[in-house]
């Protein structure tokens, strides 16, 4: 299904608050006008009650002998009288009145003064009844007999006529609710196109852009909303962040590209003076140990730029309990061709039964770049040392890297960890990408790395944390 | 002739040094900015072969010091910095030819030596004294078309008496476009130099070609 715009939700949520609405106030405009209608006709009952309470009592010749008139006379008439008007006892009509102490008929309704509703065919009546008790003074001669017995009268009403005055009500008053409503329905329409104008201006701004096709990010509208203002400001803070991000990729590889010239071209150099003319075999096999060495040059730079590109994709660490003593004494091992290459010395110091939760890959990658820095950057000759110490502090493990040497200058410091920074420019050895792969793999670890130098010695520290990764 | 090399990287400067040299040019190598303004400034080279990114400062540094001192040596950039503006910039601040990493050898060579030329206002590769010819690019001299063998450094001086024709040569002249730095010459090297070109020339029926000025040179008539 496809998903709406905002603007279509907005318009489909107005049509049902407008449907709803006229829903409802139809059902409460009926009802009120029912109520309304059943009202007006109580009155009328009620009034034709005490009419006909009046008309008995006045009766001087003690029969019921009441003419029927008014606006419901018809109604009566035509809607069987004799149910309308109905004596319990037709004795009771022959009531001998005349004297001063005559009998008086008292009144009263008969289910608390409520109306009922009762079904002729399809004719509702609405009715009421009333008692009438004869009450005779203490000093009257006359026969009681004719006096005891009750009389009982229903005044009833067709609901036909109210009804129809109700749904006539109701059906001209349903024209102007829809109008009503119908504006009120616009008004919100309105209003929502307005509250989603800027919203939707942006998004159109947004989904007409090709950013992979022009590396352009499209100028976003000037807004007046501050919701969505405050959307597009992140929006181009979001882009500026990517466009760094961006260069920075470019800028990387184009860094690699020269990084990797370099020895190609020292290769081709050698390569082509080699081969101009006649080489006795021990010059060209001097120019073989050339090439050879612009090879690992090269092949040190991609294994590099392999462990910067695994580092920056890297996922979650995996944990697990390390050795560190057998660890460094593995890395030592490693090394050592190029140590002693160098007349560099390695050692480790520290607790040698020290074990640590991380990951060995990252570790790896860590210690291995330390450890070739600390010796590439050591003086070569008697004397210079590289060593390892690892220690438990608190709840985390501190390793340090040291090596003696002139030490980093003040300017480079500033930018070691970014890729193709040398400690030291003078030195041929070195992508430039040992550090920043460090940095990237410690940050992987949540670990600390710092790094302190003078003119003899640089001191690199890593402080592992050892619950957070456990946990 | 004798040319300076500003590169860092060791390789690379070597093996431009080893097959420079090879082809009787007096190559003096060095890895730093400083060294290679030092080095300008000491000695008068026929060429400067220039790397831009050096450990201690760019080389256009240098492109502006021997520039602002009137210094017309020809000088070619020779760097990893491939760029439009990188270019622009170099002949800007007044580099004669610009070529990046990698590189073919034999093209760095005949740049070298076309600039060479031109520093002498020569632009015929093919340098002739009668029957005598100098073929600059294909290292040969011939006399009436017949080869005449000479060492490296017969040939370099040879040519540079071609280069400055009519001019007199002083000794310590010929042996600053000869000899590098840390090469280790006697006083009377180059006399004996001469005079064996002389032989050599004669013996093919060149005579009196190079011209003795008592007290001062020598001379190519």
């Amino acid at each position: 299904m496809t998903p709406l715009t905002l603007r279509k939700k907005l318009i489909i949520v107005s049509g049902l608050v407008f449907v709803v609405l006229s829903l409802v106030s139809s059902v409460i405009l009926y009802n009120a006008q029912t109520r309304q209608a059943a009202a007006e006709m109580d009155t009328v009952l009620a009034n034709e009650a005490l009419a006909l309470s009046a008309l008995v009592n006045s009766q001087p010749e003690g029969k019921f002998d009441f003419e029927i008139s008014g606006d419901f006379a018809t109604h009566y008439v035509s809607l069987k009288p004799g149910s309308f008007f109905q004596f319990s006892d037709p004795k009771i009509a022959r009531i001998y009145l005349g004297t001063p102490n005559a009998p008086q008929v008292s009144c009263q309704e008969r289910e608390d003064g409520k109306s009922s509703v009762v079904k002729f065919g399809k004719t509702r009546i609405r009715y009421r009844t009333l008692i009438f008790t004869p009450q005779v003074d203490v000093d009257w001669k006359g026969s009681k007999d004719f006096l005891r017995e009750p009389l009982c009268l229903v005044v009833g009403l067709d609901e036909e006529p109210f009804r129809s005055l109700v749904l006539k009500t109701v059906a001209t008053t349903i024209p102007l609710l829809l109008f009503v409503f119908g504006l009120l329905a616009a008004v919100l329409i309105m209003l929502a196109q307005r509250i989603v104008k800027d919203l939707s201006t942006l998004a159109n701004t947004i989904e007409t852009a090709d950013f992979g096709a022009t590396h352009e990010f499209p100028e976003l509208p000037d807004v007046d909303t501050v919701e969505v203002k405050a959307v597009a400001d992140k929006l181009r803070d979001l882009h500026r962040q990517a466009s760094d991000v961006y260069k920075d990729m470019w800028l990387f590889l184009g860094r690699a590209a020269h990084q990797i010239k370099t020895p190609v071209a020292a290769m081709q150099a050698t390569l082509d003076v080699l081969l101009r003319k006649e080489r006795s075999k021990e010059e060209f096999l001097a120019g073989l140990v050339d090439v050879r060495s612009a090879t690992n040059s090269l092949n040190n730079l991609t294994r590099k730029l392999i462990s910067s590109s695994r580092i920056a994709y890297r996922s979650e660490p995996a944990i697990r309990l390390i050795s560190i003593h057998k660890f460094f004494q593995e890395q030592i091992s490693a090394f050592s061709s190029l140590a002693h290459s160098r007349n560099v010395v390695l050692k480790i110091a520290g607790d040698e039964s020290l074990e640590i939760e991380s990951d060995f890959d990252l570790l790896s990658e860590i210690f291995s770049n330390l450890i070739e820095n600390a010796i590439l950057y050591s003086p070569t000759g008697n004397g210079a040392l590289v060593q390892i110490s690892c220690n438990r502090e608190g709840q985390d493990v501190e390793i340090t890297v040291s090596n003696t040497g002139s030490g980093i200058p003040e300017n480079v410091k500033r930018n070691l960890g970014a890729p193709f920074v040398r400690g030291d420019e003078r030195q041929i050895y070195g992508s430039g990408l040992g550090l920043s792969i460090v940095t990237g793999a410690a940050a992987h670890l949540s670990a600390q790395l710092d790094i302190s130098s003078d003119s003899a010695r640089t001191v690199v520290t890593l402080t592992i944390p050892q619950k957070q990764t456990s946990e | 002739m004798r040319i300076l090399v500003v590169e860092d990287q060791h390789l690379i400067g070597k093996a431009i040094q080893k097959g420079l040299s090879e082809e009787a040019f007096a190559v003096d190598w060095v890895s730093t900015l400083t060294d290679g303004i030092h080095m300008s400034q000491e000695h008068e080279y026929d060429t400067l072969i220039l790397d831009l990114m050096l450990p201690d400062g760019s080389g256009f540094e240098l492109l502006k010091i021997l520039r602002s001192k009137g210094t017309r040596t020809p000088v070619l950039v020779l760097t990893a910095k491939d760029t439009l503006a990188d270019k622009v910039q170099g002949f800007e601040l007044g580099t004669d030819d610009y070529l990046t990493k990698p590189f073919v050898f034999d093209e760095l060579l005949l740049r070298v030596r076309a600039l060479t030329r031109r520093k002498y206002q020569i632009y015929d590769s093919v340098l002739s004294a009668g029957a005598l010819k100098l073929d600059t690019n294909a290292r040969t001299v011939t006399v009436h078309g017949k080869p005449l063998v000479l060492t490296a450094k017969e040939f370099a001086v040879l040519e540079l008496f071609f280069l400055r024709r009519t001019h007199v040569l002083s000794r310590d002249k010929i042996a600053e476009h000869i000899y590098t730095e840390d090469s280790e010459q006697g006083s009377n090297v180059i006399d004996v130099f001469i005079n064996k070109l002389r032989r050599k020339l004669e013996a093919a029926g060149i005579e009196n070609l190079i011209e003795t000025i008592r007290g001062e040179g020598y001379v190519l008539r």
